[in-house]
């Protein structure tokens, strides 16, 4: 579905990619661990068009999206929700949702899935007319992953959603996140919290510096020593 | 007179507030106060004159400027603006004056220094009498287009899809690039909107004064005051404190003296820089370095 090949990607004059080469299967979800500043993030804005790869290869469905410009590869069926949430903080929460939709001019359709949005998270409904700023972390996490849904990716890549909030309210996102997988979304993960990370994945990476240093099935990344040692703290 | 002298306010004030909105239109999208906002309506103020003067009505005049002045804002920002808008804040700063310097001579070079009469869509036609005051027709005119264009506004930024993009790309450009909004094609709506309101403000005030090349400074400074009474960031504050702003200064000019108009604006501007910096709708910001 999504591959990289060989990417290298630079910020001015510092390198931060190094020959990053990935794939994420259909249907799969796939996790990215890595340290913080080991190029997760960079990693995402160049497969979402907003760093421009020095070398390589971004490939949606086997067509290279890599030149395209970010809202071009949003249309195409990539939706990145952000680090941080960065959610619309005086746009009502049906106003950000509506963003979110913003590539799919509307109609009955994304009304339909504006409701399983809510099945997904109802919370989200009773602050439908609320400002997204006014939402706890949590909720912000929440109406941030509900915005990349309705843009009805093929691939939606999450970064980092278990920042900055309680340990419940983690696994209950990630409750979500693994509904909505099971639900036919492809999903490729950036995590810094590899414990829960691999509880949903299928297949993962670990990233060290740039460079992908480990991977393979979740299972298998779950048993690593290395991986034990420097990731899931045990 | 106290009545009819509000009223009047309310009419200039509700051209401040248009003129205001144009402001924090560009102040929330590229982040900076357009100093050539004034010079840019001026630039269409003599574009109307000579339509009229070629021929055209006033209000046939007045759908051609718009049109113009929506041209005009646009090429600000695809040619101008955009190039420069990645850069310091400050660089920012100093482009708009410069346009305004441009605009301002390119002005006088084409129309001339000698200030002109601007025709008023209304000949003749007797002050009305309503509820015991007397209002001119061409105040009414002015209060029905103005009202006419903030309810015009307020449900394009509430109800349409790209109305809302215009407020996300506003907000957080990254975040609307990822949601597949047009970040630049929304910014160059933004200038050619923001044109069009300083059009609408300039031609309505201007058969009310002479038309020269520093026509507008006046409406420009009284707009600026609004803006920051309001809060620079804060449509509705604009909008409040635009009528404010044209109340007071009406009754400074009617029981004060009409020199004192411009000053007390800047009196404005400083006193609620000093008690209320982000203005009574507005919301303090962080500037991050």
């Amino acid at each position: 579905m999504l591959e990289l090949n060989g990417i290298d990607a630079a910020y001015g004059p510092r390198q931060v990619l190094h020959g990053v080469s990935l794939s994420v299967a259909k249907g799969q979800v796939v996790t990215l661990l890595g340290a913080n500043g080991a190029g997760k993030t960079t990693t995402l804005r160049t497969i979402s068009g907003l760093v421009a790869p020095a070398r390589g290869a971004v490939l949606l469905e086997g067509r290279p999206i890599h030149r395209l410009s970010a809202e071009r590869i949003v249309s195409l069926g990539i939706a990145q929700v952000p680090e941080g949430r960065q959610i619309f903080p005086t746009l009502t929460v049906r106003e950000n949702l509506r963003m979110g939709g913003y590539t799919r001019r509307g109609g009955a359709e994304l009304e339909r899935d504006v409701g399983r949005v809510f099945e997904y998270f109802p919370i989200l409904r009773e602050r439908q007319r609320q400002l997204g700023g006014t939402l706890s972390g949590g909720e912000q996490q929440m109406l941030a992953i509900a915005r990349g849904f309705l843009a009805r990716p093929k691939v939606l890549l999450l970064d980092e959603p278990s920042h900055g909030l309680a340990p419940l309210i983690v696994r209950e996102i990630f409750r979500i996140i693994k509904a909505i997988n099971e639900a036919g979304m492809t999903i490729f993960l950036v995590e810094q919290d590899a414990g829960i990370a691999l509880s949903v994945a299928h297949h993962g990476y670990v990233m060290e510096t740039g460079r992908l240093v480990l991977e393979g099935p979740a299972a298998s990344l779950r048993a690593n020593d290395a991986v034990r040692r420097s990731y899931l703290g045990i | 007179m106290l009545l009819e002298q509000v009223v009047s306010g309310l009419a200039s004030g509700s051209l401040y507030g248009l003129f205001a909105l144009a402001l924090v239109m560009i102040y929330r999208g590229t982040d900076v106060v357009n100093f050539a906002q004034g010079e840019m309506a001026m630039i269409t103020v003599f574009v109307a004159l000579t339509l009229m003067k070629a021929g055209l009505s006033f209000w046939a005049a007045f759908g051609c400027t718009l049109v113009f002045a929506a041209l005009l804002g646009a090429v600000a920002e695809r040619f101008i603006i955009r190039y420069v808008s990645q850069g310091a804040v400050l660089n920012l700063v100093i482009v708009t004056v410069g346009m305004f310097t441009v605009c301002n001579s390119l002005a006088g070079w084409i129309w001339g220094y000698i200030p002109e009469p601007f025709p008023t869509p209304l000949e003749g036609g007797a002050p009305l009498r309503l509820g015991g005051i007397v209002v001119t027709r061409y105040t009414l005119v002015i209060l029905a287009v103005a009202v006419t264009i903030m309810v015009l506004l307020y449900t394009f930024f509430t109800f349409t899809t790209v109305g809302i993009a215009m407020r996300a790309v506003a907000q957080n450009r990254t975040a609307s690039r990822l949601m597949g909004i047009p970040v630049n094609r929304m910014l160059l709506l933004s200038w050619a909107l923001s044109s069009v309101l300083g059009a609408v403000a300039g031609v309505l005030v201007a058969p009310l004064t002479y038309v020269d090349p520093n026509a507008m400074s006046g409406l420009l400074v009284y707009a600026f005051a609004s803006a920051v009474l309001g809060g620079l960031d804060s449509p509705v504050g604009a909008v409040i404190g635009g009528l404010l702003v044209g109340v007071v200064e009406n009754l400074a000019g009617a029981y004060l003296g009409s020199e004192l108009k411009l000053s007390f604006a800047f009196a404005l501007i400083v006193g609620v820089l000093v008690i209320r910096p982000a203005g009574l709708f507005g919301h303090a910001r962080l500037k991050k370095v």
